[in-house]
């Protein structure tokens, strides 16, 4: 039998129920145990119950908010490439501008992370260059002028 | 009471509140037109109103959230895709009528009914604040602790496809909030000795990760290159055609406006359920209920004007009892706790000019936006065409300074981008993300009353004649699917 995403989703949510309950168990104070302790039991028993529904289940893929929500029109189908290869790329570059900031603050890693995201995505040299600059002084000006917020400026420039 | 109302109004028209307005009314809009979505646009400006003074931030949030629904009726008619849910239903006649030459009219009345329903919802809400007020108070631990749970059942239930699904993300949320200090035991849970979740999950990253990030994900899994893909023309002389008709449909617009309304105050709920039961409503009292699906203007009327009518009984729940009154009032609660206003029954005891200066907020919003859509709806629909490789960026910028500001701390990078894949995955799998954040916000008052009500009333502390009326309403809301599944499985045998 094949087990759907879904229901690995759903399992790992049971074992992280499983060590919250066992977690709550050591707080040792029962206000503290009762809540987390209450909660983890009852997202188990949830939990099993849709496993259950999901593993008996035939229909393959999971209803979803937005099936039931908006019509046709609005969800546009992807063509060609994987789901998960899409969203991992899209993953990589938020996680690469995430270390970009760490590296090099918020402004000068927005500037190159606009120009590197656009240009990649086969803008040219002069919307790349150009949105990037504009947008990262737009940025600068609303935070850092305007608002005073104290935003990281990077390991590299002394944080 | 009146001295309250009176102040409340005075501080609408002071120049920064107004303007706030204003430039909430902008953003609105904008963000209805662009199909972005109330709670991903609450999310992102977040950041911006956080050291703004409670009633400049709190009018800008409530103006944004109140308006999206006029700039996403917009999209409804020209593109036939809904700006927000809550315009779904306006699509199934506004594009039909659209296709057959009729854009402006549909326009019209689609900005119509939504500007004067959600201004006709806001004396509504006003006049029930003397009767809401002592029985917010009369409220004890058992029985908030009864309406944080049947809020959550109502949003498990409304949100997601299968309500076990709902409620398991209901309680994830709330489990999520117990991460930290705990007072009362002088326990530390669930910190692993780290001192940065010592005060918890910090909101902002977790909004920001779970609704900005998640969509912008789901957008390039989609494959999207922009919003929209065609436009039509409109005429100007046809949009007062809209205005007209609904003047021609007096009452079916008030009826609307009333449904709106009543199901806005129904812990979160709002517009969603709002716009169909009203459009159900209009097609079952029209005198033409065949053409309805064709392009039928009653069938514009009634859920434009229910969704913009459920914004003030949302907003009039949320800040009576503390419980929000859908997702995006989920959103706007954490705005309020951002800035330091907690809402519940203190608020409305406490702090009533301003319940009032937010409730009048949605009036004047909803009045400039109307007017601002029906002059320039047409050149509007342009900002459906932003592409999606410059909106990746902005609102991935925007994600990481705001869950920053929050506790100046660079794991909240880390947190929001974390929220994001879970927010992606729960998407995917059919679980909500609004039940996770209204868990997530109202945990620690669902842990204080559940304490509190064992401590004073003990293990049947649920035995008070309110708490049990709100049990019979949760154990209806959970029977629901189920009686609707087994009737409808019922009705074609017997037919």
């Amino acid at each position: 039998m094949k087990i759907k995403s879904s229901s690995v989703f759903l399992i790992f949510i049971l074992l992280v129920m499983v060590f919250t309950a066992r977690e709550a168990i050591r707080f040792g104070h029962s206000e503290a145990m009762l809540a987390p302790l209450l909660l983890s039991l009852a997202i188990l028993v949830l939990g099993a119950i849709e496993l259950t529904r999901e593993l008996r289940s035939k229909d393959k893929r999971p209803r979803t908010v937005e099936d039931e929500d908006l019509p046709p029109t609005v969800v546009a189908r992807a063509k060609g490439g994987s789901d998960m290869g899409r969203f991992a790329m899209a993953l990589g570059w938020i996680g690469g501008f995430a270390f970009g900031i760490y590296l090099l603050g918020f402004f000068l890693s927005t500037l190159f992370f606009a120009f590197l995201y656009l240009k990649v995505r086969g803008r040219g040299w002069l919307s790349s260059t150009g949105f990037a600059a504009g947008f990262t002084v737009l940025l600068y000006a609303i935070f850092q002028m305007g608002l005073r917020s104290q935003l990281y400026r990077g390991v590299l420039f002394g944080g | 009471m009146m001295d309250a109302f009176l102040q409340g109004t005075a501080t609408i028209f002071q120049p920064m509140v107004f303007l706030s307005i204003l430039v909430g009314v902008a953003l609105g809009i904008s963000v209805g037109v662009t199909a972005i979505g109330g709670m991903v646009a609450c999310a992102l400006f977040l950041p911006f109103v956080y050291q703004l003074p409670p009633e400049l931030a709190l009018s800008f949030l409530v103006a944004l959230t109140s308006v999206v629904f006029t700039g996403g009726s917009i999209t409804s008619v020209l593109l036939g895709v809904p700006g927000t849910a809550p315009n779904a239903a306006t699509v199934i006649d506004g594009f039909p009528m659209a296709q057959k030459g009729e854009a402006g009219r549909a326009l019209g009345a689609a900005i119509g009914s939504s500007m004067f329903g959600g201004m006709a919802s806001v004396f509504f809400a006003i006049a029930m604040i003397p009767v809401l007020k002592p029985i917010v108070l009369s409220f004890r631990a058992p029985e908030m602790f009864m309406v944080i749970l049947l809020g959550l059942s109502f949003l498990a239930i409304m949100a997601a496809g299968s309500p076990v699904k709902g409620m398991i993300s209901g309680l994830l949320g709330v489990l999520l909030a117990l991460i930290g200090f705990q007072g009362v035991s002088g326990v530390y849970r669930f910190t692993y000795g780290s001192t940065f979740l010592s005060d918890g999950l910090d909101l902002n990253g977790v909004v920001l990760g779970i609704f900005a990030l998640t969509e912008m994900f789901d957008m390039i899994v989609k494959g999207k290159e922009t919003i929209s893909m065609e436009v039509r023309k409109v005429g100007f002389k046809s949009v007062f055609q809209g205005v007209k008709d609904i003047w021609i449909h007096k009452w079916l617009w008030l009826r609307c406006s009333v449904i709106g309304y009543v199901v806005g105050i129904i812990p979160a709920i709002g517009g969603n359920a709002a716009m169909f039961v009203a459009y159900g409503h209009a097609k079952q009292t029209s005198k033409r209920p065949e053409q309805f699906g064709k392009g039928c203007v009653e069938g514009v009327i009634g859920p434009e004007s229910a969704n913009n009518a459920s914004s003030a009984g949302d907003l009039l729940t949320t800040m009576a009892f503390g419980i929000p009154g859908s997702a995006v009032m989920a959103l706007l609660m954490g705005g309020f706790l951002l800035v330091g206003v907690t809402p519940g029954p203190v608020m409305i005891k406490d702090n009533l000019p301003l319940v009032f200066t937010l409730l009048i907020g949605i009036a004047v919003a909803n009045g400039i936006a109307g007017i601002i859509c029906l002059l320039i709806a047409p050149q509007l629909i342009k900002i459906s065409f932003i592409r999606i490789d410059y909106l990746f960026v902005v609102i991935s910028a925007v994600v990481f300074i705001g869950a920053f500001i929050g506790k100046l701390s660079l794991l909240d990078l880390v947190v929001a981008t974390v929220f994001g894949v879970l927010g992606y995955l729960m998407k995917r799998f059919g679980y909500s993300r609004e039940a996770l954040l209204l868990g997530l916000i109202l945990g620690e008052l669902f842990e204080f009353y559940l304490t509190r009500s064992l401590k004073i009333f003990g293990p049947t502390f649920f035995m008070t004649p309110t708490s049990l009326v709100i049990l019979f309403f949760i154990i209806v809301v959970f029977a629901y699917p189920w009686l609707k599944d087994a009737f409808s499985r019922r009705s074609p045998q017997g037919a």
